[in-house]
């Protein structure tokens, strides 16, 4: 014999207000995480401001550098360029900015509140005190955002005239480099994107294309709408790039090199015409012949290639 | 006839989830246009601040250039076309050691309107960046 159904029974089927419960208890957990969203949201926006103003400021303060400079002009450009985008003197001052010298991608300050004619670089640093938001009623402490940025002026790499090494314009065009940036040239001469050119109609051997390379060519008459003959192989890119690497002291060979920017090489002999020169910075390379890669920051994307010869090297084997 | 309604529950939970439902997407739907106008933003300034770095860089870029690079450094969030971008001073490149100001606004759709928050389903994201 089946029980009567209890009273309980129907308690349990009683359904009002079931949503409104359930929905004021995700709501309590829906606002919670919404708020440490947008607390965490505000952090991730001042961070990236802060990091923009430093940027900023350190870049305009490393033009101003050079001979008859003072502490106190790189600080008003900083701080000039810094409040320009919505930073507080307090915040730049809290860690003063330092001038000093950029080597081995590192920074050595000078002392503080100095900035002799010898300084190449600038780190500044911002502090920000963000007070706690949604979750203020808990009564801990804030976050402190810093944002560090150093910037460095290159050294002048003198004799930096036109070395015989041609890129492709339309590899360049495809990356649409900024200037800073990094790119990698590779393959051989007409499947690649690079090639030897001929600058002077005298140097289509791999013994005198080594030498123009390793000793650049200084001729005004070299310039962009010039047609150059190119050459063929590339056995010792290599032991070039190698010895341009070799240098210890300022000027290094490597870095500031003017290429040739050209149209695209064709597969054997043939012509190519300069566009333009770029300045370029060796960064590393690898393999060697056909399978060499050689990765360059481009420096300048316009160059105007210097009159000054460098010393010639000796190719290191 | 109101008295069947008085004796039984049947749907309350249904009627219950019709007014909370609303509020429910509103809120989810405050949380997607958030997430997008900040997208946006963040987006906006690091363009601005590219475009401001290759006005200043020594290269004589032209207005025109600098907002080009603007343009390209939007993700595809963006409509570029509908970018406006100005620069201080109007006429680029600057002398050396000069400030460029770079100010970029994107006018975004408003997916949840608050109350009359934004105006003709639109809301103008800004960026500026200064540099020198």
């Amino acid at each position: 014999m089946k029980e009567p159904m209890s009273g309980d029974c129907s308690k349990a089927r009683d359904q009002r207000g079931f949503a409104v419960l359930l929905v004021s208890m995700f709501l309590f957990v829906i606002l919670g995480f919404m708020g440490f969203a947008l607390d965490l949201a505000r952090v991730y926006d001042q961070r990236q401001q802060m990091q923009i103003a430093a940027d900023a400021a350190s870049l305009a303060a490393v033009n101003v550098l050079g001979s008859g400079v003072s502490y106190s002009s790189v600080l008003a450009t900083i701080t000039a360029v810094a409040e320009a985008n919505s930073v507080m003197l307090e915040e730049i001052t809290e860690v003063m900015p330092l001038c000093g010298a950029w080597a081995d991608g590192q920074f050595y300050p000078q002392s503080a509140g100095v900035c002799d004619q010898s300084a190449t670089a600038v780190r500044v640093t911002i502090r920000r005190a963000v007070p706690q938001g949604f979750f203020s009623f808990l009564r801990t402490a804030g976050t402190t955002l810093v944002a560090n940025a150093t910037s460095y002026k290159p050294l002048n790499s003198p004799g930096n005239c036109i070395r015989p090494f041609g890129v492709e314009s339309s590899y360049l065009t495809n990356l649409n480099l900024q200037q800073g940036a990094t790119f990698t040239i590779s393959g051989t001469q007409g499947a690649g994107n690079w090639g030897k050119i001929d600058l002077d109609g005298n140097s289509s051997s791999g013994e005198q294309y080594t030498s123009l390379m390793l000793s650049n060519l200084c001729d005004e008459a070299i310039a962009a709408g010039n047609d150059v003959s190119v050459g063929t192989g590339n056995a010792q890119i290599r032991q070039v790039f190698d010895t341009l690497l070799m240098d210890s002291s300022s000027p290094y060979a490597y870095q500031g090199m003017v290429f040739a920017v050209t149209t695209d090489f064709p597969a054997g002999n043939g012509v190519v015409t300069i566009l333009k020169f770029i300045r370029v910075d060796l960064v590393s390379q690898r393999g060697n012949g056909q399978g060499w890669q050689g990765t360059f920051r481009l420096v300048d994307a316009d160059a105007e290639p210097d009159s000054q010869e460098s010393p010639k090297r000796q190719l290191m084997q | 006839m109101f008295q069947a309604f008085k004796e039984t529950e049947r749907g309350s939970v249904f009627v219950e989830a019709v007014i909370v439902m609303p509020l429910l997407l509103l809120l989810i739907a405050g949380m997607i246009q958030f997430g997008y106008f900040f997208g946006l933003l963040s987006n906006l300034r690091s363009a601005s601040t590219l475009a401001a770095r290759s006005a200043v860089l020594g290269t004589g870029l032209s207005a025109t250039e600098v907002c080009d690079n603007a343009r390209r450094a939007l993700s595809s969030m963006f409509d570029p076309t509908r970018l406006t971008c100005a620069t201080n001073p109007v006429t680029l490149p600057v002398a050396a050691n000069s400030p460029v100001t770079i100010s970029l606004s994107y006018p975004a759709p408003v997916i949840a309107s608050f109350g009359g928050f934004g105006s003709e389903g639109v809301w103008t994201v800004r960026a500026d960046t200064t540099m020198q």
